[in-house]
């Protein structure tokens, strides 16, 4: 089972130190140049302004960079984009101005809307195929916890995996800017394990059949 | 005493409303592109002032969406883009030694095309139901007359049209001015750094502008009831069209800014630019990539390749890490004074590092998934195109206001500006990543209280009030040092272009004589040979 939120801290783990690394490595040599080159007199600036062998050793060097981070990035895309052929739970959303609609298999559903934001629930350590779309113009369905969104769109269905390897509640929201009420268009989600929402799914079916 | 007299005969408003000359254009595009930054920025002010605390104090949800939709379009259409044109209008004939610039009357209906679109677009607040409110890249279906309807709507797809026009036909001139007004000796490699940047972006403009004008005439269309764009594949064509101009357009607003910072540096570190003929190369890599990457702004629509574009993308980090090379291989073995337009320059680097590596960061599709239209992306590209356009401005204009209006802008309130600016900046935009990452979305006027996003929210919004600070004392700056009277000179600054070997401000016709041109650097070539004065010979010599 592939966890969204912790390939994303995998990935992160390679490019934030590499990041920060870079600013500091340039911030240095600059704070460098700056402090040991300073007008003084006699000092008389350098007439050398090219330096073939280390400019394209350094350029080759940045062509390694960026490999190797498509490298991690493209091992790790293809594990969190594959979608799964057998699905322990398949999730309609419907997104509309301005609200989610989560139907289950059983024919319960959930409507969390700007005026009244619901928690829906879902099952731990299950793979969750999630299609989703809109009714109306493009939202977005995130859940940061999770290190995952997934735009709707009107017309076709959108597919997105989701597990949730931990019990918990978590919030989720609208994304894509939606119109008037875009920041009110949230949800929550709760995961729980398999038997607690089986036993809450069939309450659902009751309530809403 | 003569052309001084002839000047002061023509009345002021002809120079403004039929100016073919190339420094009062780029001047009336500067003037134009500044008063449209103070009006962004108010409405960055207000925005920052709902978002200080969860709940709804200051704005309705409807305002909020029509600050944030014109706070971007303000910006982008009509400061960043024009401001980075008006540079290369004033200095690029200066620098390659022409008289003025190619089809200056062009140019001029390219002026007020952006002038006329800039206020069709902002007119919209004059209508009952206000002024757009689809975000600046008025995403489809959203955009449509049906889901965000009125006059106003219309009036900014017609005013992103109109300003679109007018960048292309300036673009037009800039790109004719390089090709075929040179000086005799300057060829392609002989061109001063600046002039390279505003050659790429003159490129990118024609190249992806175009595409801005078909997918907003498209987007009119569609929504005078003409059907355009239908369902899925219709939304994602919509955004593929956008982004081929979006994407381009970013590095409009970025490259004549490293041309401002690295000229700023090389000058004032007494010797050329370190490793031009890569940085040239660099250059012309990084508009070719710039054509090939807008899709990374639709990671999750699902509708497009991503590892192409996360390649592409990704890709990036080659040509712009030469550039940071370029500006240290510049500065180590130079001897710096400390002037403002360098520290600008240099911090310019600094700043828009932070963008640049939060970029590589979100090219990342897995990365992106996450961070994408969320404060994340907010930060990042508030450190792109604010930071990586303002402080090469400032170093731009700290460098060149002598130039333009004969006297230098005062040293100590310069620094000041500076570092007002930084604090603001940062101030304003690092804790947005912070945001980001915990899951706030982009274009909310509240956030739950129970998130606990206020404290970030309000010192940013203190943030943004320093900004502003800043640019007061920029403003204050300009004031008080037009009104000293202390002449400049031709070069103040030791320069090493052409422009510096003409008067401040130039004559109409810019140069009388053309010194010869050898190098990228022609003038501190000849300083160099002693067949040039330089700074301290020209103060000594008596006037």
């Amino acid at each position: 089972m592939v966890d969204t939120g912790h390939e994303y801290h995998h990935l992160f783990s390679i490019y934030v130190p590499i990041a920060v690394g870079v600013w500091l490595a340039i911030a240095l040599a600059t704070g460098y140049g700056l402090l040991r080159y300073r007008r003084r007199p006699g000092r008389v600036p350098s007439g050398r302004h090219e330096a073939q062998v280390p400019e394209l050793t350094y350029a080759a060097l940045l062509v390694g960079v960026a490999a190797m981070l498509l490298y991690f990035t493209f091992t790790t895309e293809s594990k969190v984009d594959a979608l799964p052929r057998k699905p322990g739970l398949v999730l309609h959303v419907t997104a509309g101005q301005w609200n989610w609609r989560f139907n289950y298999p059983n024919g319960a559903s959930v409507v969390s809307s700007s005026l009244h934001q619901r928690v829906m629930q879902v099952p731990t350590n299950t793979v969750i195929l999630v299609k989703l779309h809109s009714v109306d113009v493009v939202h977005s369905l995130w859940i940061p916890e999770r290190r995952i969104k997934k735009d709707a769109f009107p017309g076709a269905d959108n597919e997105l995996k989701l597990t949730f390897p931990k019990a918990g509640t978590f919030s989720g929201a609208c994304a894509e800017f939606c119109g008037l009420h875009h920041a009110e268009m949230r949800f929550g989600v709760k995961a729980v394990p398999r038997p607690q929402f089986d036993a809450w799914l069939r309450v659902q079916a009751g309530a809403s059949g | 005493m003569s052309t001084i007299a002839a000047r002061r005969r023509a009345p002021a408003w002809t120079s403004v409303i039929g100016a073919t000359d190339h420094k009062t254009l780029g001047r009336n595009l500067l003037i134009a592109a500044f008063a449209f930054f103070i009006a962004g920025g108010v409405l960055a002010l207000l925005m920052r002032l709902e978002l200080a605390a969860p709940g709804m104090q200051f704005v309705s949800h409807d305002t909020y969406s029509e600050l944030f939709t014109m706070h971007g379009s303000t910006m982008i259409y009509l400061f960043v883009t024009p401001l980075a044109l008006a540079l290369g209008v004033y200095l690029v004939p200066l620098q390659i030694g022409a008289a003025d610039i190619s089809a200056p009357r062009l140019a001029n209906v390219g002026f007020w095309l952006y002038i006329t679109g800039g206020l069709t677009l902002e007119s919209g607040f004059l209508t009952a139901q206000g002024p757009g409110k689809a975000g600046w890249f008025a995403t489809w279906p959203l955009s449509t007359s049906g889901a965000t309807p009125g006059t106003g709507m219309n009036l900014w797809v017609l005013g992103v049209i109109m300003s679109a026009l007018g960048m292309i036909a300036i673009g037009v001139c800039l790109l004719g001015t390089i090709m075929r007004r040179r000086a005799p000796g300057m060829t392609l490699l002989r061109m001063p750094p600046f002039t390279w940047t505003q050659l790429v972006t003159a490129l990118m403009v024609i190249g992806g502008f175009p595409v801005l004008v078909l997918v907003m005439t498209l987007l009119y269309l569609d929504r005078q009831g003409v059907h355009i764009f239908n369902g899925f594949e219709g939304a994602i064509d919509y955004q593929n069209l956008f982004w081929f101009y979006g994407h381009p357009v970013v590095y409009v607003m970025f490259f004549p800014f490293v041309g401002c910072a690295l000229e700023a540096i090389a000058t004032n570190t007494g010797r050329r630019l370190f490793g031009y003929r890569l940085f040239a190369l660099s250059l012309l890599l990084f508009t070719a990539l710039s054509m090939s990457v807008w899709a990374h702004h639709m990671y999750t629509t699902g509708g497009i390749t991503n590892r192409y574009f996360a390649f592409t993308s990704t890709a990036l980090l080659v040509p712009a890490g030469i550039e940071y090379f370029d500006m240290l291989g510049t500065l180590i073995g130079g001897s710096i004074i400390y002037r403002t337009s360098l520290l600008f320059g240099v911090t310019f680097f600094l700043q828009f590092l932070v963008g640049g590596a939060s970029g590589i960061f979100v090219a990342s599709p897995t990365l992106d998934y996450h961070a994408h239209d969320g404060y994340f992306v907010i930060a990042h590209f508030h450190y792109t195109l604010f930071a990586g356009s303002i402080f090469g401005f400032f170093a731009g204009v700290y460098h060149w206001f002598p130039k333009a209006f004969g006297v230098t802008l005062r040293e100590g309130l310069g620094k000041l500006h500076l570092v007002l600016l930084i604090i603001g900046t940062n101030m304003t935009f690092f804790p947005m990543f912070f945001l980001g990452q915990e899951g706030m979305p982009r274009r909310v006027a509240t956030y739950p209280r129970s998130t606990g996003w206020e404290t970030l929210n309000t010192v940013e919004t203190v943030g943004a009030f320093i900004i502003a600070l800043a640019i007061v004392v920029f403003l204050w700056n300009v004031v008080v040092s037009l009104r000293s009277h202390v002449a400049a000179g031709p070069d103040p600054w030791d320069g090493q272009s052409l422009e510096w070997a003409t008067s401040s401000p130039p004559p109409r016709h810019n140069f009388d004589v053309l010194p010869p041109v050898r190098s990228y650097a022609p003038l501190l070539d000849l300083k160099k040979a002693g067949e040039w004065p330089r700074r301290r010979e020209l103060e000594e010599t008596p006037a």
